[in-house]
């Protein structure tokens, strides 16, 4: 069960809160909100902090997010990954692609600098 | 020693079943935290697999759980077609956006995360024996 809150944009940013689990149903919630921002934003920060699992499913999402996103030179942010759920991304690499911070005003740091 | 077993359809929605009977298993046995983050990323994995990608008349999944202490092993149970997930070679880490492959990592966490993982095919069901422990 996942809970999507799509944020107000401020310019270029997207946001997006998600609370609960990115199982196989979770990733199928959350694939459509991911492409729409990702296809009408430079950079998106997507709020982590009560995501409690992510499956490789929700990893898909992720890296199709921040391909779409940096073929327009932008990022995918993550604010406030937990540890089981960094440790996945991290397993697959995806922090390589994407920013992992601990809060919002560093996500906007990130998308301003 | 707590040993128990859940059979569900393969639907998508079967996944809300399989969290909350595992998450009361985990509590029951005392299981340690980390082996139980484990042990749900690979039985997901797995379960997700088939769900989406398992072909047969038979849809149904069997999981047999044994939890102590720091240790946990599952065994998956499906009649669909024959599938081998350790003969398929591990996806690569991603390393950047150009070549970032999409998908393809659920099996390669499990073989990364489990201590052993272990196939047979038996009497037309794949039976995949994966057990967890505290690293």
């Amino acid at each position: 069960m996942i809970k999507v809150t799509m944020g107000a944009a401020d310019g270029e940013i997207g946001k997006i809160s998600l609370e609960g689990t990115i199982d196989i149903a979770g990733a199928a919630e959350i694939e459509q909100p991911f492409s729409i921002l990702s296809g009408s934003r430079r950079y998106l920060v997507a709020d982590f902090t009560g995501v409690d699992f992510l499956a490789s499913l929700g990893v898909r999402v992720l890296v199709q997010s921040a391909r779409a996103l940096g073929s327009r030179g932008g990022r995918l942010i993550l604010v406030g990954a937990a540890d089981p759920v960094r440790r996945v991304l991290v397993a697959c690499g995806v922090d390589t692609i994407v920013d992992l911070v601990d809060s919002e005003a560093d996500a906007m740091m990130v998308a301003r600098r | 020693m707590l040993q128990d077993t859940i059979e569900f359809e393969a639907e998508v929605r079967a996944a809300d079943d399989l969290n909350r009977w595992l998450a009361e298993a985990v509590a029951t046995a005392g299981l340690d935290r980390g082996v139980a983050d484990d042990l749900k990323l690979c039985l997901h994995e797995i379960v997700s697999n088939i769900i989406l990608h398992g072909q047969g008349s038979d849809r149904r999944i069997q999981v047999d759980l044994q939890l102590s202490g720091d240790t946990a092993t599952a065994t998956i149970i499906d009649r669909c077609h024959a599938f081998d997930p350790t003969a398929r070679p591990l996806a690569d880490k991603i390393r950047n956006l150009e070549t970032a492959q999409i998908g393809g990592f659920g099996i390669t966490l499990v073989r990364t995360i489990a201590e052993t993982v272990h196939y047979t095919r038996v009497g037309g069901a794949n039976v995949l024996t994966l057990t967890c422990r505290r690293r």
